[in-house]
């Protein structure tokens, strides 16, 4: 079912459908609230010896100084990349990001290419693009390689295949690779690690995603538990790493806290098994490593969401979930009921700015603005009061102020903007206003009793036999003696 | 097509006009992650026992004997060994059925017998991070970066001078700005994936097993 569930690119997404089916769904309810559950206990207990507050400051003001100067240190990025010998590339969009990957892999004459986890790849798609094209494409990441055997989305950014449990796996597993059909996770993991070593051996490209780009080193930083993406990176003759334009920081002593925050924020772990760090492709004397490095940069919006003061926050996300994993709405209803690439908090601000709030427009209004995800972010993205301002960017009156929010003012409508307009008459003048809530208590009973979806699980607001103003009045005259 | 994308992003970027105000990094948090070597060393042990790494600690001249019983608890008998490894000609004088070998050819040439008949990987540190149980291990033409990386076990041989506090402790003292080694890699436990119903399982695609042998004396 999620896996027909993905966005196409003009129609808007079928978001309420997608949520009404994923709430009938208790067995995913039941998937996501363990994993969640889980999650949020093993974050608390990953930062008890950390002052975290300060932690998250550090975290934010890094990210910031970085997006500050974004254009400066992108072109030392591509300077010191180069003369490291890693070639660098630039695509405005997802489809040149597409087109850049796919030339490489026709120089390099590829015919199979293995790929370590990357949401950015997820975003152009560039698996179908490839596979269109012939390729043979390869999802390393046990849970990518899982989610891509379904046929399905990554349905959390760092647990892509959160929302089966190990009975569905092990049936998809013995389906599609002949595996015996065991529901033992060590004797899955086991089955694919042979079946994805012979993978990486022949493999013509490795493409992996970025977690930091290091400007003043030229340095990518992959962080990882498996192993997958060292291989993705090692074994294969070229190594494409592709990546937002926002991932660069200045250099690694800004990576060592962005880290610390990032695997605590994301799984409670103080650190991932690999940290790999790449700066050159593989030199005359060494044994092993591709020959070949390239870096895509990808904008996709990003400079774009850039020119916005307030919304360029959104550019500060170092990827680790911590939203989606202490968000209730993302806890019921899980990743694909979003229908984008990326899900949960981030994912509704995020996607709107992407993909324009015509596409979206249930995205800033799905949260009950508790908080969490804002709280819990380590590089404090103002989460919550940047689902206002989209909601506002969404009712937005004057479709002709410049917006980097693509789609500002498709969800106006006349008639809720003509009740604003009278409320606001009715509040700006007393006598008015007293003559109106008279006026409407007196005919309280002709007051609806259904009221669409609000009277679904709630019972109709009524008007108070007397108002607020009289009910005083009343009482004190006949407190006066 | 990309030198015009350059141009395109880059002025898009640099046409934004106001710069919010943000504070400058205040990086102290980060120095209060700093323990003495005792309380340095437990806390490697026990951070790298949590993430399933096995740590002994040995005096130098007990190495050898120390690593081969390692060997042969793993039942392992081809080993791989940079030549320059001082600890390689004790364990070839002392060890029976192993045979150690140097990562002496390019992959390509022995790709398939490095993934399917090397038992074991024996490598240098380049040093050891208390707070979270992590070795740095810079690969290098003798040390690929395979090594730690292909055989399902994986031995490494770390000074006990040689472990800091922290990362950041390491890089700031080592000053890592500019130019770095062509890989560099941070290692904590062998490798493990959560992703079937978060069930942590060990040895997903790397190393199955990881043994460090801290070192006193070196
Ligand atoms: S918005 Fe914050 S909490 Fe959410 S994924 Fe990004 S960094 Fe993590």
């Amino acid at each position: 079912m999620p896996q027909t569930l993905q966005q196409s690119h003009n129609s808007a997404i079928n978001f309420q459908p997608q949520v009404k089916s994923a709430l009938a769904n208790t067995q995913l309810r039941g998937n996501f609230d363990r994993a969640m559950t889980g999650l949020m206990h093993k974050r608390t207990m990953a930062f008890a010896d950390w002052d975290l507050e300060a932690l998250r400051d550090l975290g934010q003001a890094i990210r910031q100084q970085s997006l500050r100067q974004l254009p400066d240190l992108l072109e030392q990025l591509e300077r010191q990349c180069q003369a490291n010998g890693i070639q660098v590339h630039w695509a405005r969009d997802g489809d040149e990001a597409c087109q850049v990957v796919t030339e490489i892999c026709q120089q390099r004459q590829a015919k199979t290419v293995i790929k370590g986890k990357s949401m950015v790849t997820e975003e152009m798609e560039l698996n179908a693009h490839l596979e269109q094209r012939g390729y043979t494409v390869l999802e390393s990441d046990l849970g990518e390689y899982i989610v891509q055997m379904a046929k399905e989305t990554p349905s959390h950014i760092i647990m892509p295949a959160i929302h089966k449990n190990t009975a569905e796996i092990a049936e998809l597993m013995h389906t599609m690779t002949g595996v015996e059909q065991r529901e033992d996770a060590h004797y899955l993991t086991d089955q694919a690690r042979q079946q994805l070593r012979e993978k990486f051996m022949q493999a013509d490209v490795g493409i992996s995603g970025v977690n930091f780009a290091v400007a003043d080193s030229g340095t990518l930083c992959l962080v990882e538990n498996e192993g997958n993406g060292r291989l993705t990176t090692t074994t294969p003759p070229c190594h494409i790493a592709v990546t937002g334009i926002e991932k660069v920081v200045p250099s690694l002593t800004d990576v060592a806290p962005l880290l610390s925050l990032l695997t605590r924020s994301a799984t409670g772990q103080s650190i991932t098994t690999y940290v790999n760090m790449i700066s050159r492709p593989r030199q005359p004397d060494e044994k092993d490593g591709p020959e070949a490095v390239h870096l895509v940069l990808v904008d996709n919006g990003r400079s774009d969401i850039y020119q916005d003061e307030e919304l360029a926050e959104t550019l500060q996300c170092i990827r680790c979930g911590a939203c989606m994993n202490h968000c209730p709405v993302y806890t019921r209803i899980g990743g694909h009921a979003y229908g984008t690439t990326y899900p949960g908090p981030i994912g509704q601000v995020l996607m709107p700015q992407l993909l324009g709030l015509e596409q979206t427009p249930d995205f800033a209004s799905a949260s009950s603005l508790c908080g969490s995800c804002g709280e819990v972010c380590p590089v404090r993205i103002p989460l919550p009061s940047l689902l206002l301002r989209l909601r506002r960017e969404a009712v937005d009156g004057d479709r002709t102020r410049a917006s980097t929010v693509p789609g500002h003012g498709s969800k106006r409508s006349n008639l809720e903007s003509l009740i604003w307009a009278v409320w606001r008459l009715v509040h700006r003048r007393p006598g008015l206003y007293r003559l109106t809530t008279r006026l409407a208590s007196q005919l309280r009973a002709l007051s609806p009793k259904r009221l669409g979806g609000w009277t679904r699980y709630r019972s109709a607001p009524k008007l108070a036999k007397t108002t607020l103003h009289s009910a005083m009045n009343n009482r004190s005259k006949r407190q006066q003696p | 097509m990309t030198s015009s994308a350059r141009q395109t992003i880059l002025s898009r970027l640099r046409e934004r006009t106001s710069q919010p105000a943000s504070q400058p990094p205040d990086f102290r948090v980060m120095n209060t992650r700093r323990w003495s070597l005792e309380d340095g060393i437990e806390r490697f042990i026990a951070q790298q026992a949590s993430v399933h790494g096995d740590v002994q600690r040995v005096h130098e001249p007990d190495l050898a004997t120390a690593v081969l019983s390692r060997l042969h608890q793993a039942g392992a008998h081809r080993v791989l060994i940079a030549p320059s490894q001082g600890l390689r000609d004790a364990l070839v004088t002392r060890a029976q059925n192993i045979d150690f070998q140097g990562y002496d050819q390019k992959v390509e040439a022995w790709q398939s017998e490095l993934f399917h008949q090397t038992d074991a990987a024996i490598t240098s540190c380049h040093a050891g991070l208390a707070d979270t149980g992590s070795l740095v291990v810079i690969p290098s033409p003798e040390e690929p970066r395979l090594m730690t990386l292909a055989p399902p076990l994986h031995i490494a041989i770390l000074p006990v001078s040689r472990l800091f506090s922290s990362w950041y402790q390491l890089i700031t003292e080592e000053d890592w700005t500019g130019p770095m080694p062509t890989n560099t890699l941070l290692i904590s436990g062998p490798s493990k994936t959560a992703d079937i119903e978060q069930t942590l399982v060990y040895g997903a695609h790397g190393p199955k097993a990881l043994t460090v042998f801290l070192v006193d004396g070196i």
